[in-house]
């Protein structure tokens, strides 16, 4: 009998922890921005295709789907988030730390470096 | 018993793309519009060469690849005015490189628009290229520049492009339009080449071909698009697999020109003995001046040696 993956984040949104959404909000502050939001895309390009795209901004734009988590609202645009649902976004420190990092149920491969993916 | 005559390569049509000016009308190409503030950008991202510095005016032949490494199409990037790309293919199946550039088209403002159908190409190739077309046309042709010029309330783009390793000017104009501007070139000198003489020069000047030398089961460097790769432009579709092949030494096969008494058939495959030595690509099925046949392969690593004898079918080839 074949079980099905179990999933950790409901395929009809993302997840940020809290640790990702404490550098979120440092990063902000750094910036000196009252008003933020992250925005979590996708673009083309990268050697698997499609690249990660993270942003701070100062709020959604009209076709952004909007996550509240943490205290942080995420942005993903309607076109991005069929590669990203179900997505979980944490932050690694520390000297072999890389940073944010994505963990995508969609990704069937990923690049060296991480930033990019295929579905 | 069944006789075979053989036809010549046309020495006049030869003459005209090696020293003078060959005339090539495209029975189908590919003529894509990608307009928008991020089309350059994208493409940039997607393909081996890099495109930020190719300005208004300018132009630049690149390869989109697959994840995988695979060449999925190589094409002129003419960047017409802004936001005003004009992507030009050897392929005619336009729907393949629409298709994989909008796969990647997810929050970028850029719009692909299929013009292939209404729209004619010409190519004129040989080093008296340029000189004909200034005549003809009376404009100014600089190298990788793309140059637009109105006839008749129509916009006609010419496109010079120099990674072809012979002078190289390609003209889009509306199918209307074709004849009267075939026939200008042709009163400035230009010889219209056929086909078959086109593919017999091309052959041996191992210039790779749209889905025979380069295609989805090659990867650029075997396909001899070397040239057409940027290693230090950054990432882009394909980029890590590529990095790997030519890192590691692992690319197996390039393209070879081949000679042989008798016509040989494309998709043949090679042997050496028992073992495979590669794939026939491109075939000419005109005989050169001294009786010989060209061919294009993809051939093993093993076998690049010039004059190595291999076996196709029963005829036996030599690697030029």
């Amino acid at each position: 009998m074949t079980m099905a993956p179990e999933r950790t984040v409901p395929i009809n949104t993302i997840k940020i922890t809290e640790k990702a959404a404490s550098k979120v909000t440092q990063f902000a502050a750094d910036k000196g921005m009252d008003k933020f939001g992250l925005k979590v895309a996708v673009k083309g390009g990268g050697c698997s295709g499609l690249t990660y795209v993270l942003d701070i901004v100062e709020g959604a734009e009209t076709d952004d789907k909007v996550i509240l988590q943490h205290g942080v609202e995420v942005y993903v645009p309607k076109k991005a988030f069929v590669f990203l649902a179900g997505t979980v976004l944490d932050f690694s420190d520390g000297l072999n730390g890389k940073g944010f990092e994505f963990s995508n149920p969609n990704a069937a491969k990923t690049c060296g470096c991480g930033t990019s993916f295929s579905v | 018993m069944q006789s075979r005559t053989s036809i010549k390569a046309d020495q006049s049509h030869l003459d005209a793309v090696n020293s003078g000016c060959g005339l090539i009308r495209w029975s189908s190409a590919t003529v894509v519009e990608h307009s928008g503030p991020d089309a350059l950008d994208l493409l940039n991202r997607l393909t081996t060469k890099e495109l930020l510095s190719v300005g208004i005016g300018s132009s630049r032949r690149t390869a989109l690849t697959s994840d995988r490494g695979r060449v999925v199409d190589v094409f002129l990037v003419a960047h017409r005015g802004e936001n005003d790309l004009l992507l030009i293919s050897d392929s005619p199946n336009s729907e393949r490189l629409i298709s994989a550039i909008d796969y990647y088209t997810i929050i970028e403002d850029a719009e692909l628009k299929d013009c292939s159908e209404s729209n004619s190409r010409i190519s004129l190739v040989g080093p008296t290229s340029r000189e004909v077309i200034e005549s003809a046309l009376e404009i100014v042709i600089e190298s990788d520049a793309v140059t637009t010029f109105e006839l008749c309330d129509e916009s006609i783009f010419v496109v010079s492009d120099t990674s072809r390793g012979t002078e190289w000017i390609d003209v889009v104009c509306e199918t209307g339009s074709v004849e009267n501007i075939s026939a200008a070139l042709i009163s400035a000198g230009a010889v219209e080449i056929d086909q078959a003489n086109f593919d017999h020069f091309r052959i041996d000047r191992a210039i790779p071909g749209s889905d025979r030398e380069y295609g989805e089961h090659a990867n650029p460097i075997e396909a001899g698009l070397l040239h057409l790769i940027d290693w230090d432009k950054g990432c882009y579709v394909g980029q890590e697999v590529i990095a790997r092949l030519d890192a590691y030494d692992k690319v197996q096969r390039n393209v070879k020109v081949l000679r042989s008494a008798s016509p040989i058939a494309e998709g043949a495959k090679l042997v050496s003995g028992t073992k495979p030595a590669g794939i026939v690509t491109s075939s000419s099925a005109l005989e050169t001046e001294n009786g010989e046949y060209l061919s294009l392969a993809l051939v093993r690593k093993a076998f690049f040696e010039p004059e190595t004898e291999l076996d196709v079918e029963g005829v036996t080839v030599i690697v030029r």
